[in-house]
């Protein structure tokens, strides 16, 4: 399969970038990992592709006066994850980073990317000779979906592995557009539309990420189960961010994030709720997990049934927390509030 | 036999250099002045009817030089006298009336460039009328599902039923009866290199195919025939493949649609199927359902064997009927149990034409068999290494089947495994989750599938002394060309960089089968070279005695050089021999050699005979580890040893051993090609078809066992499509082995794994 032919432009700033984006059919470019794969099957056939990586310090990683990071979105995957800002105190982040489509994946793609990735079916995204004598669904601007049957939303899943991270450690996006810059939490960013799976208008960047600083006496971990050892997306992942009480080792507070159950990045309130506050036993880990597992709906999608998702959100959850709080008690000692 | 200096010796494969370098020459690198680009129009529903194919527009396109559809296809082909002279004649033509499968192939264009004849595709309108679709082999069978063809009732392509012995005494002779039934699924060889196809006609409408084709000389008989050319006036020039493994092996459609693209545009054209098209299109390799019945003694000893296999055709016939005899005899053949019925059905389903994807059929069978042999050891309370000792078919023997067993280093195969593991120590002894499982195989060296089951090649001594092999013995990618010319290199005394090998042009190089059903090169193809060789040396001889004053006999080859043994002072060069002979007696030495196997074909109808002049053995034991709380399976070690009679070059053995363990780990724990209701393949991507990736294979012990196989090359027997035959089984052991459940359809993925210890957990605690 060819590229088809579009227009290409390489803006030197965010202005130029949005005005351009401004035009109808328009998209943005930085990793091309998936996008470039949805235009060779004519998944999508935008006009025009606004390339973002030509903008300077785009790909930029600082420390900001909060202690916390600011990240530019065309930073590569592989950046974030190899990074020492990211590493040493976002080690969940870069775990995250890494696993994404490793190990060739990350040497392209971006953070942007991913935080913007679409949502993944085994019927959108195909090429257009193979959707020839579908009715179009959903997420193509139809009327039903081919997933499940008699739905009455697009069920396309959302797999980014950063994230869940990011939104258990609070993180906010900056939109820049024409008329100025919004900021919002990245847990808002996401619509819960499978058709539009992000917030992003016509003439829209996102243009920086802003991780805080994570509380004092946190910890934060990462899961991902998959498959294959290599390329796969996400079966389930699982981030959690545990802070827990220095005087007397209960939880005074629990972000669960799950990626690849849902159309969007889902809180598991239910389980953060009964951690909150709760000295942590083995009994509180598998009461959490199971909520966690209660708590979702995922539907059999990519391969993958629902039961076996269910069952592994439930172990995810479980060994998470465990090794959250292996982390916590390990790093009770040190001085300054260990993450 | 004197000592052997270049056979036998690991020698990297002659091709290596120019394939890691990027100068090996694909078909995808051939470029022709003036070519064109074609596309395919597939069938976008699983089962329709074809009410119309209107192609005006796409042809009025700017670009677009010419468009076929099947009513552009051959007219009353010959099939009679095809299938009397081969057997079964593969697809080569577009759909008219009806599509069978989605991704059969409707119509075709050829365009200035590929962009144009992809955007041309959506200007064909084809006006279908959809028709239920059945995917499952199973599910066809019964009354009342979508009838695929006319002339098959119940979707039945081909139905057999043998028997050997008496079945129903040897279960009456049994103390315990076993039954089971055992399943595998579709799934892609994803070779690393697409289909290509590439036809031009020259200006006195000779016709030349460039291609990575599998099976050249078979298209070579099949093509004139069909498109209505004088055979002489074709030919096929094979470029470097990059593997094959049985796919759609012999599919003629892309030659046929290339050849007359190429007449009506009148320039040369080219083909490359996209990856999705190979999915969708290029043969998988069949589902089997097998029901299988055991008796057994106390003792182990197996006495009867009642087998019903059900696999898939796909939308049209072809090659299920070889595998299923091809997949049969093996397994038959592997224990001594002489009471063996076997029933099998090969059905039509609306998915694509399958394939005998590495190994020809066996999987399915031996899959089940291996498997039922791990769960008798466990029920008897017996090791499952004793009861296959106790049971498994020795050299010497005749198999219930008729297969004459001149080697056999099973035992040896069984022993070296077994004690690579650490089998004593670790069966059932392991800590928790934990666990290791075995299993044999057996497969033919070579095939008699056809009255020539022969090879030829020829061996020329060239003037500068070195030595060229002309064979039609193919390159697949499995390094016959390495062991070929090793072998030339052996009998003329020289290094094997000065071998060269002619290109494959079928024009110009004798007819040969290839690696067709059972990886022959070595057998067939080395006893040919060997033969040619030995010819070129006496030749050689011949004229360095008249040239030395001496007798032939007088003389030997030492350092590439023609002594006279008593006198060693008097010695000429090979180079200056085969100078002398090529220009001044004009009589270049070109030994020829003729190989043919003492076989039969196996009868058609009871499948008896020995049908392979050698037959290849293989054990295998495994070490896993299951997580019990997501199913996964860690494969910790893995030992695979193969009977190969003699190892030609054991880098290379081992390859073939390791790698096709390797790949079949993919079937085993992780690949399905998946259809949906409505017989779309959802996942033809290499994103979500889980191939394992170099990080999913663990390292895999290879054991080389040499028995010396009397009929083979310097003992040599077939070691390409062995070893993934009982890898399914010992995986499937190793698992019981940790976690206590029996996982019988392939993919053993982890959500079975974790349903079937979910109801084990339920029967455990279930009130008595």
């Amino acid at each position: 399969m060819r590229l088809p032919r579009f227009e290409y432009s390489e803006p030197g700033t965010l202005e130029e970038a949005c005005s351009l984006l401004a035009q109808a059919d328009t998209k943005v470019l930085a990793g091309g990992t998936e996008l470039l794969v949805k235009l060779k099957q004519k998944t999508i056939t935008p006009r025009a592709l606004v390339n973002i990586k030509s903008i300077p310090h785009l790909d930029r990683i600082e420390e900001t006066e909060d202690g916390g990071l600011s990240i530019g979105p065309a930073t590569t995957l592989h950046a974030a994850a190899t990074s020492p800002l990211v590493r040493d105190r976002f080690g969940l982040v870069a775990e995250a980073a890494a696993a994404v489509g490793k190990p060739r994946i990350p040497y392209m793609a971006t953070l942007g990317g991913n935080l913007c990735l679409d949502g993944r079916c085994f019927y959108y995204n195909q090429s257009l000779l193979w959707k020839q004598s579908l009715p179009p669904c959903y997420k193509d601007g139809g009327h039903l979906c081919h997933v499940v049957q008699g739905s009455d939303h697009c069920n396309a899943l959302f797999v980014a592995d950063t994230v869940p991270p990011l939104i258990a450690l609070g993180a906010e996006v900056t939109l820049t557009g024409v008329d100025g810059e919004t900021r919002m939490p990245l847990e808002d960013f996401y619509t819960g539309r499978g058709e539009e799976v992000n917030v992003l208008q016509p003439g829209q960047v996102l243009s920086r990420i802003r991780i805080p600083a994570p509380p004092p006496y946190s910890t934060g971990v990462y899961l991902k189960h998959s498959l294959r050892e290599a390329i796969d997306f996400a079966v389930v992942g699982v981030a959690l961010l545990l802070t827990v009480s220095p005087e007397d080792g209960t939880c005074r507070d629990a972000r669960v994030v799950l990626g690849s159950v849902a159309t969007r990045p889902l809180r598991a309130v239910a389980a953060e709720a009964a951690l909150r506050g709760k000295a942590l036993d083995e009994g509180l880990v598998r009461t959490a997990a199971t909520l966690a597992a209660k708590e979702t709906h995922p539907v059999s999608h990519l391969g993958v049934s629902a039961t076996y998702k269910r069952r592994v959100i439930e172990t995810l959850t479980k060994r998470a927390v465990r090794q959250a709080w292996r982390q916590a008690v390990a790093g009770s000692g040190s001085r300054e509030g260990w993450r | 036999m004197g000592r052997l200096s270049v056979v036998g010796t690991s020698l990297p494969r002659v091709d290596a250099w120019d394939k890691v370098t990027g100068r090996a020459e694909y078909a995808f690198d051939v470029e022709l002045p003036d070519m064109l680009h074609v596309k395919v129009l597939r069938s976008a529903y699983a089962h329709a009817r074809i009410l119309s194919v209107d192609t005006s527009k796409a042809q009025g396109l700017p670009g677009v030089r010419a468009v076929i559809t099947g009513a552009d296809m051959p007219k009353d082909p010959p099939l009679e006298a095809l299938r009397n002279e081969l057997y079964a004649v593969p697809p080569f033509s577009l759909a008219t009336d009806k599509a069978r499968y989605t991704g059969e192939e409707i119509a075709a264009v050829a365009a200035e460039d590929e962009l144009t004849a992809e955007e041309a595709l959506q200007w064909i309108r084809v006006e279908y009328e959809p028709l239920p679709a059945v995917i499952d082999p199973e599910e066809a069978m019964k009354p009342g599902a979508p009838q695929i063809h006319d002339d098959a009732e119940n979707n039945i392509q081909y139905e057999n039923r043998t028997e050997f012995g008496d079945v129903e005494k040897g279960f009456a002779e049994a103390d315990h009866v076993f039954e089971d039934r055992f399943s595998t699924q579709l799934v892609h060889p994803c070779t690393l290199e697409r289909t290509v196809c590439i036809a031009a006609f020259d200006s006195s409408g000779y016709l030349t195919f460039y291609d990575n084709s599998i099976d050249p000389y078979k298209q070579s008989r099949y093509l004139p025939k069909l498109l209505g050319i004088e055979p002489s006036r074709l030919r096929i020039v094979q470029k470097a493949i990059g593997s094959n493994f049985g796919a759609l092996q012999g599919n003629l459609t892309p030659y046929i649609m290339c050849a007359l693209l190429a007449k009506k545009a009148g320039r040369p054209v080219k083909l490359v199927y996209t990856r999705e098209e190979e999915f969708i299109n290029a043969g998988p390799r069949h589902m089997g359902v097998c029901y299988l019945r055991t008796g057994v003694k106390n003792d182990g000893t197996v006495t009867a064997r009642d087998i019903r296999l059900i696999t898939n055709a796909g939308a049209y016939g072809y090659l299920g009927p070889a595998m299923m005899t091809s997949g049969f005899t093996p397994c038959a053949g592997l224990y001594r149990c002489p009471n063996v019925r076997f029933e099998g059905k090969c059905v039509y389903t609306n998915t694509a034409v399958t394939s005998p994807y590495r190994s020809f059929g066996i999987v399915p069978p031996a899959f089940a068999m291996e498997s039922m042999m791990n769960i008798i050891a466990e029920e008897l309370g017996m090791d499952p290494v004793a009861l296959r000792l106790k049971n498994i078919t020795r050299q010497g023997d005749v198999t219930v089947v008729g297969q004459e067993i001149s080697s056999s280093g099973l035992p040896e195969c069984i022993e070296k495994t077994v004690a690579h593991i650490g089998w004593k120590e670790k069966r059932g002894r392991l800590p928790p989750n934990r666990g290791v499982g075995m299993a044999c195989g057996m497969f033919d060296s070579e095939v008699r599938n056809a009255p020539f089951a022969g090879s030829v090649a020829y061996v020329k001594l060239l003037e500068d002394g070195r030595v060229k092999v002309i064979s039609g013995e193919f390159e697949w990618g499995q390094g016959s060309r390495t062991v070929l010319s090793q072998i030339a290199a052996e009998e003329l005394g020289v290094p094997l960089e000065s071998v060269l090998f002619s290109e494959l042009d079928t024009a110009a190089v004798p007819y040969a089968l290839g690696p067709y059903g059972g990886g022959p090169v070595t057998l067939r193809g080395g006893n040919a070279v060997r033969l040619a060789a030995v010819e070129a040396r006496r030749q050689l001889f011949a004229v360095a005695a008249g040239m030395l004053s001496v007798g032939p006999d007088d003389l030997e080859l030492k350092d590439q050089k023609v002594v006279v043994r008593d006198d060693p002072v008097r010695a000429l060069s090979s180079a200056q021999v085969a100078h002398y002979a090529k220009f001044i007696l004009a009589e270049e030495i070109i030994g020829r050699g003729h190989f043919e196997p003492d076989t039969v074909m196996r009868d058609p109808k009871t499948y008896y005979g020995n049908y392979s002049s050698g037959y290849t053995f293989t054990a295998q034991t495994v070490e896993v580890a299951v997580d019990p709380e997501t199913g996964q399976v860690r494969i910790l070690d893995f030992a695979s040893a193969i009977d190969l009679g003699k190892a030609i070059n054991p880098m290379a053995a081992d390859g073939q051993n390791e790698g096709c363990v390797g790949q079949e780990l993919g079937p085993i724990l992780l690949e399905s090609l998946a259809y949906d209701k409505q017989g779309r393949v959802v996942n033809p991507n290499l994103v979500d078809y889980r191939l394992p990736t170099a990080l999913d294979v663990p390292p895999i012990t290879s054991f080389l066992v040499e028995s010396h196989e009397p009929h083979g090359p310097y003992g040599a027997k077939a070691c390409g499509q062995v070893s993934n035959i009982p890898a399914a089984a010992a995986l499937a052991g190793a698992i019981y082995d940790a976690v206590g459940v029996w996982i019988k359809d392939q993919p053993i993925t982890p959500d079975k794994i974790l349903r079937a210890l979910a109801e084990k957990e339920k029967r455990e605690h279930a009130p008595a």
